[in-house]
């Protein structure tokens, strides 16, 4: 790379910068100037929601059938086998007629990272991550979610589809 | 002509039944009116900073607590006030106690030589200016024991900045006056206004230039606010206070900036005068002499937001960098301006009388 | 007459609660007035054992946990992890999730350099840059929330693709943003680049030499300004950025300035390989098959790295044959460049630690993991 320096004498330079500064500061100003005038970015929270996009993740939810209001779990513990945070508590029995009944079914919403990897395991697509966020609480007990608090009521599974360009369902 | 206010004013203090009730209403309102008028405008500064500071980063701003967001500054006044005086335990606790108050006390005392209007100033000194300057810079000492006593190494370090800075400053700040000064042959503000037929940025805009620059490091705001440097110094000399200490300094820091925009428009744009008030006439004077207070008001805003748009624009200067940009751009400049100004006023002066 | 004063120096410790540390990092500085001596830091608050983690971890859950290495460029702590679980295992990546994969990374890159921009002159004191930043950086996240489902833990790589195929329109959204972006930049070029505050502020202050870079083995934009052209990108291209088309902005002298407008062309190059990228992007599978999320990887050891927006990200992955990584370790880009801060910094003013410090775009979990 050549580059021709050109020697400036000090007294061109001292004003070439008080120049150039003053300059380069009128065009900063004018530009936050600009700004001042434009409509604003703030979302106006508590008042005004975002529309959430469809794959958003927000609270777990633990599925129930609609139509007779029976759970869809099978209770196959993949979702507990994969929870980073492992806080997925699943307790099981074998009823009378052989099938494997859910139950305990708690989770811990502050310690959930949300990262829905219960929700890809799942056979049976009987977990949903909803689109519900607010879930604050005063007390920190509050924050463990049973199964009659994470129940949501749906018509059909919740299945993952992986992006293999098969099994569009 | 007369200000119809301060007619009413001083009729009613006259009409009052016996002497001594006299003296002491007559000292007392104004005393009053500029303790509590700074302060209540204080309130409105706050919350018109953070406005117009979020509007320039394309925010909102507070906007919540009464119309348009209002009554934030008084809510957090509240809150301020509400919290712990913590005074820490190795701390210097007499001058601890002190320094809010020699911060805030000349930011407020200032205001008995300011004119707001026509004949609207409390004590019309002859020395006016000097002694506002004077009176000003002693909040450097209370700045330099906060940082002190306060027995912290980042208060130190602000303090010491504030010092350092001030010294710098306060020549150029002067020197920049001194154009104006012989322009206006008093030293009196209210002549220095009253003299302004065209005003002073028109002949003299190389000193507004650097009387602002200067105003704004002794005013300690971005891009000269080292003492408080929040990124370097934590909060610089008011890292350890606390509770209404704090709310003293927070309060004394609008004060002083409000000033600083008061004296922009007292000893360069006029004052309370109306523009061009000489050419309309009688209108224009009584526009100047009756509304002053209004015209005084929009002008100092127009330069309080003016402090705040250069704060949403500039980054912060370094200490060496800023006493350099003193003594090797400001300094020489203002010496340049007052020769021009002494030689012009001198060449017209001389002209006139022979 | 001279008098001689008895001076002392102040030692000053800065963090791990301080405004400009980024997080909790704690800086020891001796100080002669406003001078310094020495630099020493300390770090280790922020330490959340990440690469331990991983050994009571299967493959699939520690993903979502690598989101944490690093969580300004999530995309760049996700990648090198699954290019070694991908080089051991064998396992295939389909065409068109290498393509979402670039455009995800360059998004996260872009990302993290404007979440520098802002933080780096909010430390200089300039306070309007980092809403104008994150206003833009905004724009990104929504993008990737649409994508994701989240807004900054993605969880979105796996073993052998991408969790899900890009929803419609996306990448037309992509595409427009890029378009406003590069105007952005010029805004703020506009508002920063020949302010003479910020060049006072910036040029000739902390210059790394060339062979302090090679001896510390800093990486990343730090390395480029100081006028040495590598990129994990280009020199040992992982993935599918051979077929792209970009320069590499390197500087001349490694100061401060340097490196912000090495970041700065940095942004524009990212947006140049976007725009390639949305504008080739194949149809197809995103994921060849999907594995169970108990599967094995057989036996070995493999080091992957990825050009991160701080420097070479690598994972060193030991796999012995079960579910489960035997050892994990994070080759991470700020460690390596925060070793220079006490040389660079011995010297300088106060203010300049932290338009320095500022510059290294450090982020202290990636530093202590």
């Amino acid at each position: 790379m050549s580059e021709v320096i050109r020697e400036i004498s000090p007294v061109r330079q001292y004003f070439k910068n008080l120049f150039d500064g003053v300059k380069a500061i009128y065009n900063g100003m004018r530009l936050t100037l600009k700004y001042m005038f434009l409509p604003k970015v703030t979302e106006v929270y508590p008042d005004v929601k975002r529309n959430l996009p469809q794959r958003f993740r927000g609270r777990f939810a633990f599925l129930y059938n609609k139509d007779d209001g029976k759970m869809l779990c099978i209770g196959c513990y993949a979702c507990v086998k994969v929870c980073p945070p492992q806080t997925i508590v699943m307790e099981t029995i074998k009823g009378e007629d052989k099938k494997i009944k859910t139950t305990r079914y708690e989770i811990n919403i502050g310690e959930c990272i949300s990262c829905a990897n219960c929700v890809e395991v799942c056979p049976v697509g009987a977990l949903e991550m909803t689109h519900e966020y607010e879930t604050a609480t005063f007390n920190q007990m509050d924050l463990v979610y049973g199964m009659d608090k994470l129940a949501k009521y749906v018509e059909k599974p919740n299945m993952y589809m992986p992006p293999d360009g098969k099994a569009k369902k | 002509m007369n200000n119809v206010i301060v007619e009413i004013y001083t009729n009613l203090i006259n009409s009052l039944p016996f002497e001594p009730l006299k003296v002491i209403l007559g000292t007392l309102i104004p005393v009053l009116g500029i303790v509590t008028l700074p302060l209540l405008t204080t309130f409105l500064l706050i919350w018109w900073e953070r406005r117009l500071i979020a509007f320039v980063q394309a925010r909102l701003g507070p906007n919540r607590l009464g119309p348009g967001g209002l009554f934030q500054s008084f809510a957090d006044a509240l809150k301020v006030l509400l919290k712990e005086d913590i005074v820490s335990k190795d701390a210097d606790k007499i001058l601890f106690s002190l320094a809010p108050v020699l911060v805030f006390v000349p930011g407020i005392l200032v205001y008995s030589l300011m004119p707001v209007g026509h004949q609207m100033v409390v004590t019309n000194v002859n020395v006016a200016i000097f002694l506002f300057l004077s009176v000003a810079s002693l909040t450097t000492i209370g700045i330099l024991m906060a940082g002190w006593s306060s027995n912290n190494k980042y208060s130190l370090m602000g303090g010491i900045r504030a010092v350092a800075q001030a010294i710098s400053y306060e020549i150029p700040l002067l020197l920049s006056i001194v154009g104006v000064i012989l322009l206006t042959g008093s030293l009196s503000i209210v002549d220095i206004v009253e003299k302004q037929d065209v005003w002073n940025i028109f002949k003299q805009p190389l000193a507004f230039f650097i009387f602002f620059t200067c105003a704004l490091s002794e005013v300690n705001r971005i891009p000269f606010d080292l003492p408080e440097a929040e990124s370097e110094l934590v909060s610089g000399y008011n890292t350890e206070y606390s509770g209404f200490k704090f709310a003293l300094f927070f309060l004394a820091e609008y004060v002083n900036t409000f000033t600083l925009g008061a004296l922009c428009s007292l000893l360069f744009f006029g004052g309370w005068r109306f523009p061009f008030d000489y050419l309309l006439g009688d209108i224009g004077m009584q526009l100047s002499n009756q509304l002053g207070i209004i015209w005084f008001f929009i002008k100092t805003m127009f330069f309080f937001s003016v402090v705040v748009w250069i704060r949403g624009t500039l980054p912060r200067v370094r200490t060496d960098q800023l006493m350099s940009f003193a003594w090797k751009y400001l300094l020489p400049l203002s010496l340049f301006n007052i020769f021009i100004t002494a030689i012009i006023t001198g060449f017209l002066s001389g002209a006139f009388s022979r | 007459m001279t008098v001689e004063f008895k001076t002392e120096e102040m030692v000053i410790n800065m963090g791990p609660h301080h405004p400009s540390t980024h997080g909790v990092l704690r800086l020891i500085v001796t100080l002669d007035g406003e001078i310094i001596k020495k630099v020493e830091p300390v770090i280790g608050y922020l330490h959340r054992s990440i690469e331990r983690l991983a050994q009571d971890r299967n493959y699939f859950q520690y993903l979502p946990v690598v989101d944490r290495v690093d969580y300004i460029s999530i995309i760049a702590a996700e990648w090198p992890l699954v290019l070694a679980v991908e080089k051991i295992g064998g396992i295939e990546v389909p065409e068109r999730a290498e393509y979402i994969r670039v455009i995800t990374a360059e998004l996260t890159r872009i990302m993290s350099h404007l979440f520098y921009l802002g933080t780096f002159l909010l430390d200089l004191g300039a306070t309007t840059v980092i809403m104008y930043a994150l206003r833009e950086r905004e724009k990104i996240i929504d993008l990737m929330e649409e994508l994701t489902g989240q807004r900054m833990m993605f969880n979105y790589f796996r073993y052998g693709g991408v969790n899900a195929d890009v929803p419609e329109g996306w990448l037309s959204k992509v595409d427009e943003f890029c378009d406003y972006f590069v105007k952005m930049i010029d805004e703020y070029e506009i508002l920063i680049n020949k302010n003479p505050i910020f060049l006072s502020r910036v040029e000739n202050i902390g210059i790394i030499p060339k062979e302090m870079i090679v001896e510390y083995g800093a990486c990343g934009p730090i390395m480029r300004a100081s006028g040495i052209k590598y990129d994990v990108r280009r020199d040992d291209p992982y993935s599918i950025y051979d077929r792209f088309d970009f320069d590499i902005p390197v500087g001349r002298k490694g100061d401060t300035l340097d490196r912000y407008l090495v970041r700065m062309q940095e942004m524009r190059e990212s947006v140049k390989i976007i725009k390639q990228a949305v504008k080739q992007i194949p149809s197809g599978p995103c994921l060849k098959k999907k594995l169970a999320f108990s599967f094995k990887i057989p036996a070995g050891e493999a080091y992957c790295q990825v050009e991160a927006p701080r420097g070479n990200m690598g994972v060193y992955l030991i796999s012995n044959g079960t579910n489960i990584p035997a050892r994990v370790k994070y080759r991470t880009p700020s460690y390596a460049n925060m070793q220079i801060l006490p040389e660079v910094l011995k010297g300088t003013f106060l203010s300049d630690i932290m338009a320095i410090f500022g510059s290294f775009d450090v982020i202290l979990p990636e530093v202590d993991r």
